[in-house]
């Protein structure tokens, strides 16, 4: 018996040192990741896994390299009329197995993407046609301000002859115009990708920083765990990670090699009211000043994170400036006290819902610390994502309060539309069950033409009317090791390895 | 005894309805919007109504339990995931090594280590032995998996090296803190189950007896004392192999193992609907065969049980055995 | 007739209660472990009125604050006292924890016996139907009762015990099957014992131990599962605390502050070990071979 366990143990000894010795050396980046993607095939909706791979495994028309749109497959954008645009592509490009790429294949990705109908956004294009090999005429059915770009970067692209040779719609070895091919492919655990050698885009200063290059061979790898993730990035087994807990951040100096940088989060969280239940906006305005959304920051994000001053955070193109130095609900005891008694509200109970995590929980609670000194009684109810999506639509009234949270690739006013657009419902009311004609018209218009006036005249009446309260913009942390100069990511707040300094 | 193995396979048929029914049905009822993890979260209200009917999702329930029982049980197909975009019987099968590793390790684990803990335990009763290794048997238990598993990891992963923090690409090396940190409950179990019936069989007048003819006290308790105790045992190890096929979700989690646990898991919380269903079905004909398994050994351990297993004829006679071996 | 029958019949089970209670007390491990059970259930019921703060006041200066004089336990991530969190906290664990092993054990004792005892159909339909049953993956049932019953404190008893409901059955039956057939059930038999006596005066006390054993273990599972229940519609919501809601909380604090996790970790394990001491102890004073 001793003598076979010391037998087993001496193996298992000799196969682990000689699994690690195997770890190969040469050009190439370890990615933390904390989400599955599940599904990399190119027509699939979008989670926090897949964002993490997008712009690795795939090229779009268009992308967003910075702040800017830019052209990646597309070289030239004409417009015919209001709804009608031209996309020139260019015209030597050729996917990883050599097949070109033509208009013909941009008609049949945004064709096929709209009939498998996980990209909803795309309902906006009505048809493409093939003008001739290099150039497509996009008719769109509307146009919100901002909607083209994200519609041209919506649809990852490849060829026709590619999707169609593939067994499974590429949902495990998709064939792409991107520098990097997928090699191996261990679902819930790793996706390594390798540089082909043969990129197309063989002008450098014309492709976007999505499809650089600069490391030969890049590994995701899968860990659902917070804390593992940092473990993983402490003994080295990942480079880089943009997953790492607030509270572990201190860990990762600079004498043990490591960088850190914060990066602010796409999505903003905010409160939403029932206005069935908050008729009287003096309440609804008496709740929010009762807020201390410091609190919240702290107790959520170690005091880490944007204190936003609209629905949605600072960082798009269409946020008037002045917000920022505005009085936007800051809280204040007396102001609440004042608008309770107002509004005739005095111990009261509400039933606040949010998706559960751990930043939710804490800043349901401390809002429910916060209001208790004004007498109102908060009634938590976590629900887990599914059952909260099921809820969050609900027409009848399943929540007095929400806590819900929001984020959009370009502008604003799509941050905004996600609650507070009529058209958007089943049920013909904001997400909140607000029928307001002048809201409406002001995000309307605001939609179709997003100067500082339209964006100004909604946000303040939004303010004023206190539909919706916003919260904070939690700050991510992206930590690497030094086999990374400098990170790079993109516009979500995710890692791209390719356009990574090394 | 075949006929009654026979009977049991046969039973199956009803059984594996009954789950694919039930399954359905709760599925049906639970709450949640599977559109909402295939279009991400910022799909509206209107997208989502629009996916669901796509989906097919609207249907009443008699044709969608017709459309599932007729895919599952007469074209044999367990149909796609909507996350993964590939077969839910090619998922499951592309994950269950993983959980095959972990499971057959942790039971060996808790075979070879629970058992003489337990049989040492019954031997010494109350004495040194007995309570120490009870006391570990109880912090085992107590010891939530993911607490064990992540100071495991700071140990031996973070501070000494030795082993990965998590994953799978390292061959065994990537299972062995995941397997103690997963084994640690069912050793303990283990030992407790098998002191208690050890100390149960020991005390039974047979045993004195065999003891009092003056046999060595190892041929009593290996010849004797230990197959009679083995009746829960069989029960613990066969329920814990049946459970642990299932994947374990908290360890799959810590140690990104992509095993059928987190599979399940995720799909629950996706509501990806083809994978909870297909993969309920499959784990719960694994379950059934271990429980069929389960009885057949009974009854290889204990003549007795055998008998009863061949019908009330054949039982009337059994008393003959029973008083063979419990005079022995 | 029948009567002064059923009444002798009563007289001597209330004797053999009486027995075991005998026994029991006579056992020091088994009484502290009870005393310590019922201590923490007093502290529970009285945790309103003794804990040192407030479980749910918090405070920012006390974030994380480590255990001193001040907080025995030191504070969670909200800044609130983990030593009154725990005292109240026992409320809701101890209560689900406790009331739905029992319940599970009831009723996995009450089919055990069945199925252990006539065997044949009825183990065959009552074994097939827990097979079904057990496929199901005990977060999709808790979701499914939260979504067809409601909510409440019952609901979630129901959730929690209806996952060890199985096991229970199949130890029992699996122990009853050896039980069964032995000279000493047969002789009962013969001398027209009724069934539920012989059942529960020779069957029961011969086959219950790997039950007590098991349940006795589980407990500690229960508690910890409680936790995942509150945000499906069940359990208990935030921020009242309950063990295993505090244990997950502080879970990935686990290597920044370990007592956020190791406190309400020792609470359980408490828990666990004083209904093994009494498990003990009630299977040694259940043992009919142990009677002298």
């Amino acid at each position: 018996m001793k003598k076979f366990l010391a037998l087993i143990l001496a193996l298992i000894m000799v196969l682990s040192m000689a699994s690690f010795a195997s770890a190969e050396q040469g050009a190439s980046i370890v990615v933390g990741l904390m989400g599955d993607p599940g599904n990399i095939g190119p027509f699939q909706g979008m989670g926090l896994g897949r964002i993490g791979i997008l712009f690795t495994t795939y090229e779009m028309l268009m992308v967003k390299d910075g702040d800017e749109f830019v052209g990646c497959l597309m070289k030239e954008l004409t417009q015919v009329d209001d709804l009608t645009y031209d996309v020139e592509i260019y015209d030597y490009i050729k996917d990883q197995d050599g097949n070109p790429l033509t208009a013909n294949d941009i008609k049949f990705c945004f064709d096929t993407a709209k009939s498998i109908g996980n990209l909803p956004k795309l309902s906006a294009v009505d048809s493409v046609e093939v003008l001739s090999d290099y150039v497509a005429r996009f008719h769109f059915t509307s146009l919100a301000a901002g909607d083209l770009e994200s519609l041209l970067m919506e649809c990852p692209i490849v060829t026709q002859a590619a999707y169609e040779a593939s067994a499974d719609q590429m949902a495990t070895d998709p064939v792409t115009t991107s520098p990097y091919r997928v090699t191996s492919y261990q679902t819930g655990s790793t996706i390594v990708y390798e540089y082909t050698g043969n990129y197309w885009q063989n002008d450098e200063s014309l492709s976007p920083s999505t499809s650089k290059h600069n490391v030969d061979k890049v590994t995701f790898k899968i860990i659902p765990d917070a804390v593992q993730m940092t473990n993983a990035l402490k003994t080295k087994e990942i480079d880089i990670s943009a997953f790492i807990d607030s509270a572990y951040i201190a860990d990762f100096t600079a004498e043990g090699g490591y960088s850190v940088t914060a990066i602010p989060d796409n999505t903003s969280k905010y409160l939403i009211f029932n206005t069935h239940v908050f008729q009287d906006a003096n309440l609804r305005k008496a709740i929010a000043y009762g807020i201390d959304v410091e609190d919240l920051i702290l107790f959520a994000y170690d005091g880490v994170a944007l204190h936003c001053k609209t629905i949605g955070n600072n960082k798009y193109p269409d946020y008037v400036d002045a917000w920022d130095d505005e009085e936007y609900y800051e809280y204040d005891a007396d102001q609440a006290t004042a608008l309770f008694a107002e509004a005739g509200v005095s111990n009261a109970t509400y039933r606040l819902i949010y998706a559960v995590s751990d930043q939710n929980t804490a800043m349901a609670t401390a809002m429910q610390a916060d209001l208790m000194d004004f007498g109102i009684n908060l009634e938590l109810i976590p629900y887990d994502s599914a059952l909260f999506g099921n809820y969050k639509y609900a027409e009848n009234d399943e929540w007095d309060l929400m806590l819900d949270e929001g984020g959009s690739s370009n502008l604003l006013t799509n941050v905004w539309k996600l609650s507070l657009d009529r058209r958007d419902q089943t049920y013909g009311k904001t997400v909140g069950y607000v029928v307001d004609d002048t809201l409406q018209s002001l995000l309307e218009a605001a939609m179709a033409d997003n100067s500082p006036e339209n964006m100004d005249a909604f946000h303040q009446y939004l303010k004023e009317q206190c539909y919706e309260y916003g919260l904070l913009a939690a700050v991510n942390n992206l930590a690497h090791t030094t086999v990374v100069k400098e990170a790079k990511t993109c516009f979500r707040g995710q890692i791209l390895p390719g356009a990574c300094e090394y | 005894m075949i006929r009654y193995i026979g009977k049991r396979l046969l039973w199956m048929i009803p059984v594996m309805l009954g789950i694919a029914i039930l399954i359905f049905s709760i599925m049906y009822i639970c709450p949640g919007e599977p559109a909402q993890s295939l279009l991400g979260p910022s799909a509206t209200a209107v997208e989502l109504a629009a996916k669901r009917e796509e989906m097919g999702l609207n249907d009443p329930y008699i044709v969608r339990l017709g459309r599932y029982l007729y895919d599952t049980f007469i074209r044999f197909d367990l149909g796609t995931s909507y996350k993964f975009g590939t077969s839910v019987f090619a998922g499951l099968m592309e994950r269950k090594q993983y959980t095959l590793v972990v499971a057959l390790l942790c039971m060996a684990l808790q075979v070879f280590v629970g058992t003489p803990l337990g049989i040492m335990a019954a031997t010494h009763h109350n004495g040194l032995w007995d309570r120490v290794s009870m006391f570990l048997a109880l912090v085992g238990v107590s010891i939530p998996a993911f607490w064990l598993a992540l100071m495991l990891v700071l140990i031996f992963a973070v501070n000494l090296g030795w082993l990965p923090t998590s994953g799978v690409a390292n061959g065994i090396a990537s299972f062995i803190l995941p397997c103690i940190a997963n084994s640690f409950a069912g050793i303990a179990s283990q030992a407790r189950h098998t002191r208690s019936s050890m100390l149960e069989v020991i005390r039974s007048d047979y045993i004195v007896t065999a003891k009092a003819k003056g046999l060595s006290s190892k041929t009593v308790l290996f010849k004797h004392a230990l197959p009679n105790a083995l009746i829960p045992i069989i029960t613990i190890v066969g329920n814990g192999m049946g459970m642990m096929l299932g994947g374990t979700v908290i360890i799959e989690n810590v140690f990104a193992i992509p095993g059928v646990g987190r599979y399940m898991t995720d799909a629950i919380t996706a509501r990806d609907y083809p994978v909870v269903m297909g993969g309920v079905l499959i784990l719960g004909l694994i379950f059934s065969l271990i429980m069929l398994l389960v009885d057949i050994v009974y009854a290889f351990v204990d003549p007795r049980i055998k008998a009863q297993y061949e019908g009330k004829k054949k039982a009337k006679k059994a008393p003959d055995v029973g008083t063979a071996k419990g005079g022995a | 007739m029948q009567k002064a029958v059923d009444a002798g019949i009563r007289n001597r089970r209330q004797g053999q209660f009486g027995q075991v209670m005998h026994r029991l007390r006579k056992n020091k491990v088994a009484m502290i472990g009870l005393v310590i059970m019922i201590l923490l259930i007093v502290m529970a019921l009285l945790s309103p009125w003794i804990t040192p703060y407030d479980y749910a006041k918090t405070s920012k200066a006390e974030r994380y604050a480590l255990p001193s004089l001040q907080h025995l336990f030191g504070c969670d991530g909200m800044g609130r006292d983990i030593l009154s969190r725990i005292m109240y906290g026992a409320r809701a664990s101890l209560f689900l924890g406790l009331m739905s092993t029992l319940a599970a054990t009831v009723i996995g004792v009450l089919l055990g016996s069945l199925v252990g005892y006539y065997g044949g159909k009825v183990d065959n339909i009552v074994m097939r139907i827990l097979d079904i049953i057990q496929a199901i993956p005990g977060m999709l049932l808790s979701i499914a009762i939260s979504a067809a019953l409601g909510s409440g404190i019952g609901n979630t008893i129901l959730a929690l015990s209806i996952g060890g409901v199985p096991m229970t059955v199949r130890l029992l039956r699996g122990s009853i099957l050896t039980v069964r057939k032995q000279e000493y059930i047969e002789a009962a038999e013969k001398i027209n014992c009724s069934k539920w006596r012989v059942i529960t005066s020779h069957i029961l006390p011969n086959s219950i131990a790997p039950v007590i054993v098991s349940v006795t273990m589980g407990i500690g599972n229960t508690i910890l599962q409680a936790a995942s229940l509150s945000y499906i519609g069940l359990g208990v919501q935030p921020p009242t605390p309950e063990w295993g809601a505090m244990l997950s909380e502080g879970k990935s604090m686990i290597t920044k502050y370990p007592h956020l996790c190791i406190f309400p970790g020792l609470a359980i394990m408490i828990v666990v070990l004083c209904l093994n001491m009494l498990g003990d102890g009630l299977r040694d004073a259940m043992d009919p071979k142990l009677k002298n």
